[in-house]
């Protein structure tokens, strides 16, 4: 998971991930073999096949349905017949818990079914990795943890890769397996247990009014 | 930092040379992507409704308010000196060579021009553009390439509806309220005007029209900032350099082909 306040790159980070912002300067390169920096559009198209973006606020087409949305990838991607493409779409809906948004419209989903929808959009390609850009944000906290669930549920279930940035420090403790603290700059990695036991006063204070004393080593 | 006028001049020309550089690219990658493969032909017939059917009121309006408006000016200008049956030519030759081309591309501008720069404006606000680009779908094929085909299509014929709209306007007002006789008029209509460099030159004034506001209100909505302030600027910039754009090309055509 990567943490980090307002402004400190996360989603900027994400988005050079999946190669839609360049760098400054450096390199990024992808197990050691794809360098994405300087990738032609073409290229990065079918990079981007191995990978569902799960955006903050959806990213669905606004004028088109859930449905029609969920289908596009495959509509595009595959040759599937349209019986095949209803199938794959039902089971994914299903799987993220969608049921009776078929024929609505993004706008007339409430900010967890649009997070659902976003999900089954990004996962209906069988990605290899899945990455999701503050999943958490602008949901009460029972929705918070309905995400989390669902997204810890996926990663079990798939056993896929999931990038997710975040600025919920206890969804992060509860669902990361490895943490990135983007702070003044400089990205701190680490397990949460590897963190929390940090002697560095950033760290330290970031966590501070989120986690417990007790929880520091 | 402040800058001499000298500066600022030499930075306001290279943005300007830039940014035509950009449009040109532009346009180039929409042209590749209206020809590319799977031809989105669902798309197209949306987006011709959209900009093509939706604008039929305005243009059917606006027509037939033209056409009256010249029947009666040309009327009162061409009675001082007895030639009132003229009137057919003057109102045919000012709408079929300069009015019908014109005044539709600046209606169709402020109609459907600023809604797909606002509308695209809007899908890079709301990243709906990057989430097709990580579904690996080209935004350019699959959103900007029919808005801007559809365009280029819809203005010729909305041209064209809009002069043969004002021509009745003209023969309302001419013929019915003051009086012309409907068979000068008509034939001092056909008379003056040639199929070839009147009729043809308008369709082509229409279709050139057309390019223009496709191309600059889809590039002005494509490459908005991603913000409500970028929308707006989006919007309006599409409005006034779309019409500006219009007004010296409809000069440049007539003044270098005589349409």
């Amino acid at each position: 998971m990567i943490l980090g306040g307002s402004g400190s790159g996360k989603s900027t980070l994400l988005r050079m991930i999946g190669c839609l912002a360049k760098p400054d300067s450096g390199d990024i390169w992808i197990d050691g073999e794809t360098e994405l920096t300087c990738m032609p559009e073409s290229q990065a198209r079918r990079y981007r096949r191995n990978i569902g973006m799960m955006f903050q606020d959806g990213a669905l087409l606004d004028s088109m349905s859930v449905y029609e949305n969920t289908a596009l990838p495959l509509r595009e991607h595959t040759e599937s017949k349209e019986d095949e493409i209803r199938k794959k779409v039902e089971q994914v809906f299903e799987s993220v818990g969608l049921h009776e948004v078929n024929h609505l419209l993004p706008g007339e989903l409430s900010g967890g079914m649009l997070k659902r929808a976003a999900l089954a959009r990004a996962l209906i390609m069988e990605p290899a990795i899945l990455v999701c850009d503050e999943p958490f944000s602008g949901l009460d906290p029972r929705t918070v943890r309905l995400v989390e669930a669902l997204l810890m549920e996926v990663n079990h279930r798939l056993g896929i890769t999931m990038l997710i940035t975040s600025h919920e420090i206890p969804s992060t403790f509860r669902m990361a397996s490895n943490i990135v603290l983007l702070m003044e700059g400089k990205a701190l990695c680490g397990t949460p247990r590897e963190l929390l036991a940090s002697d560095d006063d950033r760290i330290r204070s970031f966590f501070a009014d989120s986690v417990p004393e007790s929880a520091f080593a | 930092m402040t800058f001499g006028p000298a500066e600022r001049l030499g930075r306001s020309t290279t943005d300007f040379v830039l940014g035509l550089g950009k449009i040109t690219l532009f346009s180039g990658q929409l042209l590749k992507a209206a020809f590319r493969r799977p031809f989105r032909f669902r798309r197209l017939m949306d987006e011709l409704y959209n900009i093509g059917v939706l604008s039929l009121a305005i243009v059917i309006v606006s027509g037939v308010a033209v056409g009256m408006v010249l029947g009666l000016q040309g009327y009162n200008t061409l009675v001082r000196f007895g030639a009132e049956e003229s009137l057919g030519a003057v109102v045919g030759l000012s709408l079929i060579r300069e009015l019908g081309p014109v005044l539709t591309a600046l209606l169709v501008t402020g109609r459907a021009g600023s809604a797909i720069a606002a509308e695209l404006g809007s899908m890079v606000v709301t990243e709906q553009l990057d989430g097709l680009r990580m579904l690996s779908v080209d935004p350019l094929d699959f959103i900007v390439g029919p808005k801007a085909l559809a365009m280029v299509i819809a203005m010729p014929l909305l041209a064209a509806l809009f002069t043969v709209l004002g021509l009745m306007g003209g023969y309302l007002v001419g013929v019915l309220f003051l009086g012309v006789d409907p068979g000068s008029y008509l034939s001092a209509l056909e008379a003056s005007i040639d199929f070839r460099s009147d009729v043809v030159g308008s369709l082509i004034k229409g279709f050139v029209f057309g390019l223009l506001v496709a191309v600059i209100s889809t590039y002005r909505g494509y490459t908005a900032d991603p913000h409500s302030a970028g929308v707006s600027a989006a919007t309006t910039s599409t409005v006034v350099i779309a019409s500006v754009t219009t007004l010296i090309f409809d000069y440049l055509i007539t003044a270098l082909w005589g349409v």
